[in-house]
């Protein structure tokens, strides 16, 4: 499902590459950890993936394509085949909750039709159908990133990338995201997570994928934190 | 791009309200910037009719004898003498119109000009008013003015040719030069109009650069997240110009005040078909500014 074969990337006026060498294969349906020190490659890699950044050099297959050699009017086709979750939610406060994941629905051109039919569902499925209404300073942090998935899910996406998504959230709310992370991962969409959070990798035992100064350092099935 | 209507509908009267203040910061600008554009436009051309009006007057007197040698001329040899010039100028291809003032009318006018001085009035004899020629040339041009006035010098029966060279000269000159500054003020303005449009929006894009980045996250393309905002920057043209017009008829009602008592002015004023003309303009131009610099200022933030 993703391939990337010897990436590089240093940003503009950095003395030091965020990824130095990175080579990576995950299936289809994989739950991935990204682990590692703030500053080690992880978010320049999801970045990657969704074509917001360009590699120095190497190639990153996504879905069988070569995002590399894609004309830039192709990139939104890829980015709605890509569900992105965030630390800060990136939530559009002057939406309602319904509003916010019919977003990802109008700005693909779904019916209307289409999109009053899906959207209770999926806030039925993130435990938010009491508050379709509600704007999203009105939730806790929890609803705010459950708002969130269901906005990244809604157009059944083949992988969701998730940047520290319970970085903002206390130890039992992070409990249930992960648990609707996993539900989402068993429906076969493939899941790629950068954490810190050592709880959540050792008690989920998935396959972790430790960077360190752009380097990976170890990719490890059912593995731990560290 | 999928853009339906009900969504761009929806999202341009949203964004449209969602910050009222910086809404009517920017169609104020509109307003204003454009306003300043119409009045230079309305001089420039006030000033063209005025320019084109002393260019149409542009014609000189040519006043025939009343005696020969000390001996008044018999009414027969005046005719002659008329007939002889009339043909004359009729066969002169520099002179487009020719109107004939005979002791009658000369007499009239005299006693309209000296109407409060009845005095001088009656020391005139009819005998001695002279008549004349009101030539217009083919072109209200002061050289051919001149030539036409060289090819008469000399002809018989002619007493002297008056042109008002220099106050021709003068109005057209100062005619010229309202017509090159209220131009270049109306480039100007046009420009500031440009840049002001331009950084108003900006604000308001900047404003949502974040939604901006979802959309762009969740697979929209360019064109989709251009659109609305050019809409909207559309529509506060379109509102700012509308408004400006309203200013526009306001300055020409005050133009019209100050210039109808005044006849030599009085072709400043524009008529309605060209009021309605430049607020037209002004429609297009805020309408093509507006949506323009709207999708300009987006751009920026449509890279990732």
């Amino acid at each position: 499902m993703i391939k990337v074969e010897g990436v590089a990337k240093r940003y503009e006026g950095q003395a030091r590459a965020a990824l130095v060498q990175a080579d990576i294969d995950i299936g289809k349906g994989e739950f991935v950890f990204l682990v590692g020190p703030s500053g080690s490659g992880k978010s320049t890699l999801l970045r990657l993936l969704t074509k917001q950044e360009e590699p120095d050099r190497g190639r990153i297959f996504v879905a069988g394509k070569d995002i590399g050699q894609m004309s830039s009017w192709k990139v939104p086709m890829l980015r709605r085949n890509i569900g992105n979750i965030f630390q800060d939610f990136k939530l559009l406060q002057t939406k309602t909750v319904a509003e916010n994941v019919a977003f990802a629905l109008e700005v693909i051109g779904r019916k209307r039709s289409v999109i009053a039919s899906q959207v209770p569902q999926i806030c039925s499925l993130v435990g938010l159908e009491d508050k379709m209404d509600k704007y999203p300073d009105q939730l806790s942090g929890g609803e705010q990133q459950r708002v969130s998935i269901a906005r990244a899910f809604v157009n059944r996406p083949l992988i969701m990338l998730a940047d520290e998504p319970t970085g903002n959230l206390d130890p039992q709310t992070s409990i249930g995201i992960m648990r609707l992370l996993d539900r989402i991962n068993k429906t076969g969409t493939t899941v790629v997570m950068a954490t810190h959070d050592r709880g959540i990798v050792d008690t989920m035992r998935k396959r972790v994928i430790e960077l360190s100064h752009g380097n990976i350092v170890r990719d490890q099935h059912r593995g731990v934190y560290e | 791009m999928a853009l339906r209507i009900d969504y761009l509908t929806k999202e341009t009267t949203r964004n449209f309200l969602r910050n009222p203040a910086l809404t009517i910061g920017n169609v104020l600008t509109v307003a204003i910037s454009l306003t300043l554009l119409g009045i230079a436009l309305t001089v420039f051309w006030g000033t063209a009719n005025l320019k084109a009006e002393a260019e149409s007057e542009v014609s000189f007197v040519v006043w025939l004898k009343t005696e020969d040698n000390g001996v008044v001329l018999t009414d027969p040899e005046l005719e002659q003498i008329t007939q002889d010039l009339r043909a004359k100028m009729e066969a002169n291809p520099f002179i487009k119109d020719l109107n004939y003032v005979d002791r009658d009318k000369t007499l009239s006018e005299v006693q309209r000009y000296f109407k409060d001085a009845p005095e001088i009035i009656a020391l005139i004899s009819p005998d001695v008013v002279p008549t004349s020629f009101v030539v217009t040339p083919s072109k209200p041009d002061i050289s051919i003015v001149n030539q036409v006035k060289d090819s008469l010098s000399g002809a018989p029966g002619i007493d002297r040719i008056s042109v008002a060279t220099d106050v021709i000269k003068e109005e057209t000159r100062i005619a010229s030069y309202i017509s090159w500054i209220s131009g270049g003020f109306a480039v100007v303005a046009a420009f500031a109009a440009t840049l002001l449009m331009y950084n108003s929006i900006r604000t308001a894009v900047f404003a949502r650069r974040k939604e901006i980045e979802v959309m762009r996250l969740v697979g929209a393309t360019k064109w989709f997240v251009r659109i609305p905002f050019m809409f909207e920057g559309l529509l506060q043209g379109v509102l700012g110009a509308v408004a400006s017009g309203v200013s526009i008829f306001l300055v020409n009602f005050f133009i019209n005040e100050m210039f109808t008592s005044i006849p030599k002015f009085s072709t400043f004023i524009l008529n309605f078909g060209q009021e309605t003309l430049i607020v037209i303009a002004m429609l297009l131009i805020g309408s093509l500014l507006g949506a323009s610099a709207a999708g300009v200022a987006v751009s920026k933030y449509l890279d990732a």
